[in-house]
């Protein structure tokens, strides 16, 4: 017999609030540049901003099992969307506004860029998600391309110039508070039967449609939602950086949230987190090591910092040769997972 | 309609280098099941193995016998670069799930674009005038230059060169046993290992081939120059059907020549980019495993 | 709910080869059918045309009074019609309880967002689902391999796996293809008296596909029997066996080796 899974209904309402309200207190602590470093202030939004891309990428490449590629041309128009928006519609300087004023900004921005790139995600997922594999893989790619040029030839919006001028909008909380959306949204999935069916599409298609899951439907849904996450990505990025440019959103960018989700582990929400965390820090770590080993005395004939992206792909490819299924290889952390390994090795130490 | 024409024969003759590289991403796709996504930066070291050795040949590098060094340079080296890079970093991960070996090509493809950087210095180089460009013919109102001919002729003649192996010689045929099932072509006694490594080396050769030309055409070479190409001469295999070598070469040349029509159009001169894509979305929703290509047909 | 199943002279060619010609079958409310014939005659074609896998070129498929042409596979399984494979096709990755409770969706009463908001509605009819779910573990025999992965499973039970998930979509016609195959006599033993409890606890009509004559001469009310995609001979098993065409589509062995060389 199973558990009870219903845990009471306050204690469910509790958690979502529960991490608001953290986020909350620790939003102008983090934001304070004499108490925080404002570089791993920056850091930490990045890190935020791309687990909601690598978490929501997982649903539709992990979950469902479609290699998508495009994910960068949704997070675009998300980002464009609502930089468009909040640049036409909002007049009063930011400063001038009281913090409820900003906050309904945001929320509007950010609804509105997830239905932006939830519908090009419906748009794309619907005559492309009959192809397979590879085909499927650079169709997406391909029209992510095609989203980025249509960008670039749309003049007001910037057009090969760029957008700049946009509200500073994001801050910690936010980005905090759309990563643990993602994060639920993304678990919440995965623990009902629509997840099972999800699951089961990836699986094996013909035995779905057996058993009347609607393989199409189902995986034009997690198009969608996967996409409306990354326009709400782009939202926040658009909003953090002030700036954004058509570029920012090429292919390579696609590529390297895919690359956050396999390093991670396919299909593994921890996998994504962790992986997005890890492919955001790298870079920035590898270009810190020198001072780091200058002051450890570790002497090295030259700077580390001029071969980070080197030995970032080294260490890329090191990892796929050690761990093929990624760090997490599709598996769950959670307090039942850490309490069965804790009561193992706990087993262990007894025989 | 002159200018139409002009515009087709340009296109034909960049459509021809697309097809190079596109035979190396369909022949690996064809073994390996696997996008090679650091073909394009093959294809990029190709024309700095060509520039390396343009440089060290000096003036003798625009002479016949030096021409075919250079080639013959960039071919070896990216044929060894490619053979080591399949030991190295895809042997290893061949049973792991495919995305794996889709991510070790990431990390192979960053890792020569970044190590370029650092070995090759960022910035764009010239390339050396090895052929010297001049105009050979008017056929009627189109002007054919020297180095158009000459990519057309070495375009042809490796294509035809590599329809005589894959149908005409043992490994050629031990290539297809490989593609069409792997694990029976090894029942069948056929070192899969040597036929992967010869595909890699093949595929990898035309790159530098393709590499060399382009770089005589464009004269400027830098390494990041693989990345667009290389998804577009992806493109070109996916669209032909991807694993089909004819598909490859049709798929090159209708690319190149959609390419060079747009940007020749006022109108759309700046979709150039996105023309190769449209192309492909547009022809899968039409024919979901491309031109050439024949659906493995599930069994229920 | 047992439902009557009927194809009426469906026909289905794949190029060159006929792989239905004129087929016309029915299953009754409540009947247990059997369906045979010898390697290569098309019974599995006609199952992927019962459950829209493949569209007939010619011909109707009805479902009491319900057509089936036209409809997607996963609308003919909301119909009412639920299969297994001959190849066993599981979720291989998921668990067995998984496995079930993908079938349950289709009586999933709350929808995607509030699932995705985790309402107490839905979480509500998850646990139902799940109840359901293992009740029908527990029924076929599985109860024990709940947590388990369904590639782990034994041979036999990943074949009474498959019959519970296709049980859990609520069908009224069941389609069995090859149930028996690999087993020992003993599971085959079993697994009859499965199929017996089967039909009568969910009232369902079942068609089976089975090369084990044992199986199918022992509980099959009426068979049919197909030779290069045409219904060549039908009525009950008496008949069916001492019908020459039948013995000369299995060149002329006694049927009941036939069954076990298969």
């Amino acid at each position: 017999m199973p558990r009870n899974t219903r845990k009471s209904s306050a204690w469910r309402w509790l958690w979502p609030l529960a991490v608001l309200a953290l986020l909350w207190v620790a939003n102008p602590v983090i934001s304070d540049r004499d108490r925080f470093s404002p570089y791993l202030l920056q850091i930490v939004m990045l890190s935020g901003i791309n687990i909601v891309l690598s978490v929501s990428l997982n649903v539709v490449n992990g979950f469902a099992g479609q290699f998508s590629l495009g994910h960068a041309g949704f997070m675009a128009v998300g980002a464009y969307t609502s930089a468009y928006f909040t640049m036409s519609v909002m007049h009063t300087p930011l400063r001038l506004m009281s913090a409820g004023e900003q906050a309904a900004w945001m929320v509007g921005a950010l609804i509105l860029s997830g239905l932006a790139a939830g519908f090009c995600g419906w748009l794309v997922g619907m005559p492309s998600l009959r192809l397979r594999g590879d085909y499927l893989a650079i169709v997406t790619l391909g029209f992510g391309e095609i989203i980025r040029i249509l960008i670039r030839n749309i003049d007001q919006i910037g057009g090969p110039r760029g957008l700049s001028g946009i509200s500073p909008l994001t801050s910690f909380f936010w980005v905090g508070a759309v990563a643990a959306l993602t994060i639920a949204l993304s678990r919440n999935l995965l623990d009902s039967t629509h997840g099972k069916a999800l699951l089961a599409v990836r699986e094996d298609e013909v035995a779905a449609e057996s058993l009347g899951v609607d393989t199409t439907g189902y995986k034009v849904t997690a198009f969608v939602l996967s996409s409306a996450l990354a326009g709400m990505a782009g939202c926040l990025f658009a909003h953090y950086l002030v700036y954004i440019h058509p570029d920012s959103f090429w292919f390579v960018r696609s590529i390297e949230i895919i690359v956050m989700v396999i390093v991670g582990g396919l299909g593994s929400t921890t996998g994504a987190v962790l992986g997005a965390v890890i492919i955001t820090l790298l870079p920035e770590v590898l270009r810190n090591a020198d001072v780091l080993l200058a002051d450890a005395h570790i002497p090295l004939p030259f700077l580390l910092k001029d071969y980070r992206m080197v030995i970032y792909s080294l260490l890329l490819i090191l990892l796929m040769l050690v761990r093929p299924k990624g760090i997490m290889g599709g598996a769950e952390l959670s307090w039942k997972s850490l309490r069965r390994l804790f009561r193992r090795q706990s087993e262990g130490a007894r025989a | 309609m002159e200018e139409l024409l002009q515009q087709i024969f340009i296109g034909i003759v960049r459509g021809g280098v697309y097809a190079l590289i596109a035979l190396g991403y369909t022949m690996v796709y064809g073994v390996l099941r696997l996008i090679n996504f650091a073909h394009g930066d093959v294809y990029m070291m190709g024309a700095f193995f060509a520039y390396y050795t343009a440089l060290k040949l000096g003036v003798k590098a625009a002479t016949l016998p030096g021409q075919l060094t250079v080639m013959a340079a960039a071919m070896v080296g990216c044929a060894v670069l490619g053979v080591v890079i399949e030991r190295l970093a895809y042997k290893p991960v061949r049973k792991a799930p495919r995305l794996t070996a889709l991510i070790t090509a990431i990390g192979v493809s960053l890792l020569l674009e970044n190590g370029g950087q650092i070995v090759f210095g960022p910035n764009t180089q010239p390339f050396p005038e090895i052929v010297p460009v001049r105009q050979v013919a008017r056929l009627g109102s189109i002007t054919v230059t020297n180095q158009q001919v000459l990519i057309l002729v070495s375009c042809l003649g490796l294509m035809l060169l590599l329809q005589f192996f894959v149908h005409r010689t043992k490994m050629g045929k031990a290539m297809r046993a490989v593609s069409y099932d792997r694990d029976a072509a090894s029942l069948m006694g056929i070192n899969t290992d040597s036929v992967i490594s010869v595909t890699f080396a093949i595929g990898s050769a035309l790159a530098g081939a393709a590499g060399v030309l382009l770089a005589i055409y464009d004269p400027t070479i830098d390494p990041l120059m693989g990345l667009l190409p290389g998804l577009k001469a992806f493109a070109a295999a996916v669209l032909g059907g991807i694993g089909s070598i004819p598909g490859a070469m049709f798929g090159g040349l209708f690319l190149g020549m959609a390419e060079t029509l747009v940007a020749g159009s006022k109108l759309f001169s700046s979709y150039r980019d996105a023309i190769a894509f449209a192309v492909l979305v547009i022809v899968l929703l039409v024919k979901p495993t491309g031109i050439f290509g024949t659906g493995a047909v599930e069994k229920v | 709910m047992s439902a009557t199943l009927s194809l009426r002279e469906c026909t289905k060619r794949f190029g060159g080869v006929v792989a239905a010609k004129n087929a016309s079958l029915r299953v009754g409310a409540g009947e247990l059918v059997g369906l045979i014939g010898p390697n290569g005659a098309g019974k599995t074609t006609i199952f992927n045309l019962i459950t829209g896998v493949y569209q007939p070129d010619e011909g109707q498929i009805l479902l009491d009074e319900q057509s089936l042409l036209g409809l997607k596979p996963h609308e003919i399984a909301g119909a009412g019609v639920g299969r297994t494979f001959q190849n066993i096709r599981l979720f291989k990755d998921l668990s067995a309880l998984d496995n079930v409770l993908v079938a349950c969706h289709l009586h999933s009463e709350t929808g995607l967002p509030s699932s995705l908001l985790r309402t107490s509605r839905s979480l509500n009819d998850e646990h139902k689902l799940k109840m359901k779910a293992v009740h029908l573990l527990h029924l076929l025999g599985l109860g024990k391999f709940e947590r388990e992965t369904a590639s782990s499973l034994p041979y036999g039970e990943q074949r009474r796996l498959e019959i519970a998930r296709a049980l859990a979509t609520d069908p009224q016609v069941l389609l069995l293809d090859e149930p028996a195959a690999g087993m020992n006599p003993h599971e085959t033993g079993q697994l009859m008296d499965l199929i017996r409890q089967v039909r009568r606890d969910f009232q369902l009509s079942i068609l089976l596909i089975e090369h084990d004559m044992k199986v199918v001469m022992g509980i099959c009310e009426r068979i049919y029997v197909l030779d290069y995609g045409e219904v060549i001979s039908q009525g009950t098993p008496e008949v069916v066996r001492n019908d020459p065409k039948v013995i000369e589509a299995y060149l002329g062995e006694p049927l009941t080796q036939a069954g076990e060389g298969a």
